[in-house]
């Protein structure tokens, strides 16, 4: 069954449309990368997707439920329940230790405390931070803040991983390590992956890739590559 | 975990959230203090009321020897009036006695209060009419300011007209009671709507203004919480926990400031209030539910924060700005004003004023509202001139104008306000000049008992003025003296050649205006009227003139008599001074009325219009801080940008100048035409209408305009601006 469907997408914003008519399926486990010069419409399709903007038409089925019908509140709590989110600079709370950090998604959920703390820690150690998790985000390096927002998008064991450039801000070690990750834990929980990125070498680790070029997937530049 | 997070939040030591961190106190500070001022003023008010009920006379039902006889009169000192309560003490039996004073005075005796009392020390003249006197006690005053006396009166010195009292206090059941007072004290409707107008709202519009301030980090936090699909009670949350950590400590010290000044508070003159020390002080529950109350307010105005910031199209993680919109909504105020003002002609004089009221509110809330509007076309325009930050700056006010007017709204606002004062005042002081400074001296006394001996002695005493009866019905003014006694003191008042007694055709007129008679009474000398006597119009050659005793004056109810004094030889006064001080010791009972008592009545609005601008201009003042503020801390971001595609650091500052100045010209400006009209609309209320205050009206201008061209200019100079150096965690 399709953790994610998207039909007949479109965005516009005045004087311009941002996404046109974008349709394709996404099964557990899968991954697509979507790929595309800049303004192509990445991440506007991903922001679409989690429900963070609401598309001008079309509909999008996440999961059981089609985010295009929700209010906004309701695709709020869609995107807590199924959706973990990795951005390319991280996006962490500097107010609040990394564990914290962590463990926030499974606390926005109403996770116990305790049970939130050592779900957390667990995660950490599986992204090699363990001896970090007290430490403040403010402190740690690029590759280790985009490291504890992989952990933070796994935590909760989400059916959809979504990925916005999130090697763009690191060197190629760091880079190579984040997309290890990234495809190796939605991998252990089955989780489906939309990645978008610059990188042909992020994109190669996904089951599917597709180019958006103007809103458009480009229809000559659909690959689809095995596991 | 989410409290921790929004407390930490609160107390970042991060530059991007210091701004905040003193406007959110700093406003709910303030806005506690306005609170509890307007609670307390109405707990003021209401003590007013409480203490004028304690010492109402409580009428006789059946008259008898056993009675305080009561007569209150208006007297005149320096040109305020002041209210004498004349008391004769019983034939028989324990008198009762008014709050403050430790029994009733004896003839020639005088409690007074302390305001009367300081003008008695003061006053080596005035002091003459009262030589026995002793200070009321607090109880028996409704305000610290008040100017009352309790005077002796010998109890063979009464008339019809005085009052037969068994008690002092709240009238119960049946009773019947008289209201000491010179003025009405407010009623309470009228208290609440000044309070709520020009005390709660201004703090309202601070702690908005505070509770919004800008904080980079704030909004990032919750836009990441966003991001992850934070319920939306989550945000509340942090929200709430956030605000609160910043402004209950304001809210405290707010609270102890006003629990520390509140029992010092004595008159307040822009209120025209004059609470007793004390009358302020609230029950320690009112003060805490109206603290709470403040910090539930700011919680709920902090809560709509971060619910917006998703509809917030610069806070998505990747910017897709649309040009803002301004609903027809923002014309409704200054088109009702118009209509309003349009209208007047057609409105009761009893409700003009009132109306008048109504439409300089509306206007001076339609300031903010239009202001974006005019910064839109302003910036449409500015957008033709071709250079590159004419182009930027001009595109920018055209594309979000209300975040780019809302600096200076407060300004705008405050400089409405300010020349709405200063119309009012100019109106007040037309009024007070033309009540104080008559063209001539003269002065009315009502009597109780006078012999035809005492008003020989006090005419000899105060020659060479003309010391004439008058008697006042209901459709005439009689005046015991002919025409040619008093044209001596009033210039241009002329004769009639045939009959020197009486007037020509415009010897009428001009004495009616000297006593200020509204123009339906006819205005009639008759010279051989006599203190209570009978007198009827001569009727072609035949008269009838049936005189009585003075002492007969209690039968005739159906005219009231008094003494005319006219006196071209001093200033008005002066006479006014005299004749008090002369008849107060000569005449037990009688009162002096100048031409003070001509002086037009101003609805209490008026006095709550006047306290409540000095009050909101006094809040926006404040309020004009935090939002310049706010803009600078929050263009940190575009001047980046801007550095970055390779807007050199000079055209940067041009820019920010343009940005900064042109919307503060233009909303100033909506200010200042919006001031001008409700000060004109002031000063053409004035009888006869004055001048507008030019002067004036420049001298606030240059205020109002001096810091924002200087803040502009220190901007395009580099002096001030928003940081690049800081980047946002």
């Amino acid at each position: 069954m399709a953790v994610l469907r998207v039909e007949n997408l479109t965005l516009e914003i005045p004087g311009r449309r941002l996404l046109d008519n974008i349709s394709f399926d996404l099964e557990r486990g899968e991954s697509i990368a979507i790929m595309g010069p800049s303004g192509a419409g990445k991440t506007s399709l991903i922001n679409c997707v989690c429900g963070i903007v609401k598309p001008t038409s079309g509909r999008i089925w996440l999961v059981d439920s089609e985010v295009t019908l929700q209010t906004a509140s309701k695709r709020a709590a869609s995107r807590l329940a199924n959706v973990g989110y990795v951005f390319q600079f991280g996006e962490l709370l500097p107010e609040i230790s990394v564990l914290e950090n962590v463990a926030l998604p499974l606390k926005l959920r109403g996770v116990p405390w305790d049970d939130a703390e050592r779900r957390a820690a667990h995660q950490l150690e599986t992204v090699g931070l363990a001896n970090r998790g007290r430490d403040n985000p403010d402190v740690l390096s690029g590759g280790e803040v985009q490291r504890v927002a992989v952990s933070r998008a796994m935590v909760t064991e989400p059916a959809l991983i979504l990925a916005d450039e999130p090697t763009g801000a690191l060197d190629e070690e760091n880079s190579s390590r984040v997309c290890d990750l990234i495809f190796s834990l939605a991998t252990t929980f089955g989780a489906a992956v939309v990645v978008g990125t610059h990188n042909p070498e992020v994109a190669s680790r996904a089951h599917r890739s597709v180019i958006l070029r103007d809103g458009r997937i480009d229809a000559r530049a659909r690959i689809g590559l095995p596991s | 975990m989410i409290v921790r997070l929004a407390f930490r939040l609160a107390t970042s030591r991060s530059p991007e959230h210091r701004w905040r961190q003193l406007a959110v106190p700093l406003a709910s500070s303030i806005s506690v203090i306005l609170v509890l001022f307007g609670s307390g003023l109405l707990a003021a008010n209401r003590r007013q009321e409480e203490r004028l009920l304690e010492r109402t006379p409580i009428l006789a039902e059946v008259p008898s020897d056993a009675d305080v006889l009561l007569q209150p009169r208006a007297d005149v000192v320096n040109g305020d009036q002041y209210l004498t309560i004349w008391l004769a003490a019983p034939l028989e039996g324990n008198p009762p006695v008014p709050p403050g004073l430790p029994r009733l005075p004896t003839p020639g005796e005088a409690f007074v209060s302390p305001r009367l009392a300081q003008v008695l020390a003061e006053d080596v003249d005035f002091a003459r009419r009262y030589p026995l006197w002793t200070q009321i006690g607090s109880d028996g005053l409704v305000a610290s300011d008040e100017l009352i006396a309790y005077v002796g009166l010998p109890r063979d010195r009464v008339n019809e007209r005085t009052h037969h009292i068994v008690a002092f206090g709240r009238p119960s059941g049946s009773q019947r009671g008289l209201v000491l007072g010179l003025s009405d004290l407010p009623r309470s409707s009228q208290m609440v709507t000044g309070v709520v107008i020009f005390a709660f709202l201004p703090g309202l519009i601070l702690l908005y203004l505070g509770a919004s301030a800008n904080s980079v980090l704030r909004d990032h936090r919750f836009q990441v919480l966003t991001w992850l699909g934070a319920p939306r009670g989550t945000l509340v949350k942090v929200a709430v926990a956030e605000v609160l950590s910043l402004a209950a400590p304001g809210v405290a010290l707010g609270l102890v400031t006003w629990l520390a000044l509140a029992p010092k508070v004595g008159p307040m003159p822009f209120v025209w209030m004059d609470p007793l020390k004390g009358d302020l002080v609230l029950p320690w529950w009112v003060a805490l539910l109206d603290s709470v109350a403040i910090l539930a307010i700011t919680s709920t105005l902090a809560a709509a924060g971060p619910l917006a910031i998703g509809r917030r199209p610069d806070l998505r993680p990747r910017p897709s700005l649309g040009r803002a919109r301004l609903q027809d909504y923002r014309l409704y105020p200054l088109g009702i004003a118009a209509l309003i003002l349009l209208a007047r002609p057609w409105v009761s004089e009893a409700r003009a004023d009132g109306l008048l009221v109504a439409a300089m509110v509306l206007m001076l809330v339609g300031v903010p509202l239009v202001a974006p509007l005019v910064v839109r076309q302003v910036g449409v325009h500015l957008a033709h001139i071709h250079t590159v930050p004419t182009l930027l700056a001009g595109s920018r006010l055209g594309w979000d104008p209300i975040r780019n007017a809302r600096p200076h709204i407060a300004a705008a606002t405050l400089v409405a306000l300010t020349l709405t004062v200063l119309g009012y005042q100019k109106l007040t002081n037309a009024e007070i000049r033309s009540g104080h400074a008559p063209p001539v001296a003269l002065v009315t006394v009502n009597i109780n008992v006078a012999t035809a001996d005492e008003i020989g002695q006090l005419a000899s005493e105060l020659r060479p003025a003309v010391v004439a009866v008058f008697r006042e019905d209901a459709n005439r003014w009689i005046v015991g003296a002919n025409c040619q006694e008093i044209s001596r003191h009033i210039a241009g008042m002329g004769c009639d050649q045939n009959s020197p007694a009486d007037f020509d055709s415009t010897g009428e007129l001009r004495m009616s205006q000297a006593l200020g008679l509204p123009s339906q009474l006819d205005l009639v000398l008759a010279p051989d009227l006599r203190l209570g006597t009978e007198w009827h119009e001569h009727t072609g050659s035949e008269s009838a003139t049936h005189e009585h005793a003075p002492s007969d004056l209690s039968q005739t109810s159906h005219f009231h008599d008094g003494l005319l004094v006219i006196d071209s030889t001093t200033s008005p006064a002066d006479l006014e001074q005299s004749v008090g001080t002369l008849t107060t010791t000569a005449l037990p009972g009688s009162s002096v009325l100048g031409v003070s008592r001509f002086r037009r009545y101003y609805p209490p609005s008026w006095s709550w219009t006047v306290a409540g601008l000095a009050m909101a201009a006094a809040v926006l003042t404040l309020g004009t801080i935090l939002p310049i503020m706010d803009r600078l801390t929050s263009t940190r971001a575009q001047r980046r940008h801007l550095l970055k595609i390779g807007v050199t650091e000079r055209r940067l500052r041009f820019l920010e100048a343009l940005l900064f100045g042109i919307p503060f010209a233009a909303v100033i400006g909506v200010g200042v035409t919006a001031g001008i009209t409700s000060c004109w609309l002031l000063v053409s209320q004035a009888h006869p209408p004055g001048p507008m205050p030019w002067a004036s009206i420049v001298a606030v201008l240059m205020a109002a305009t001096i810091p924002g061209t200087a803040a502009s200019l220190a901007v395009a100079l580099g002096i001030v601006g928003s940081s690049t150096s800081g980047q946002a965690e």
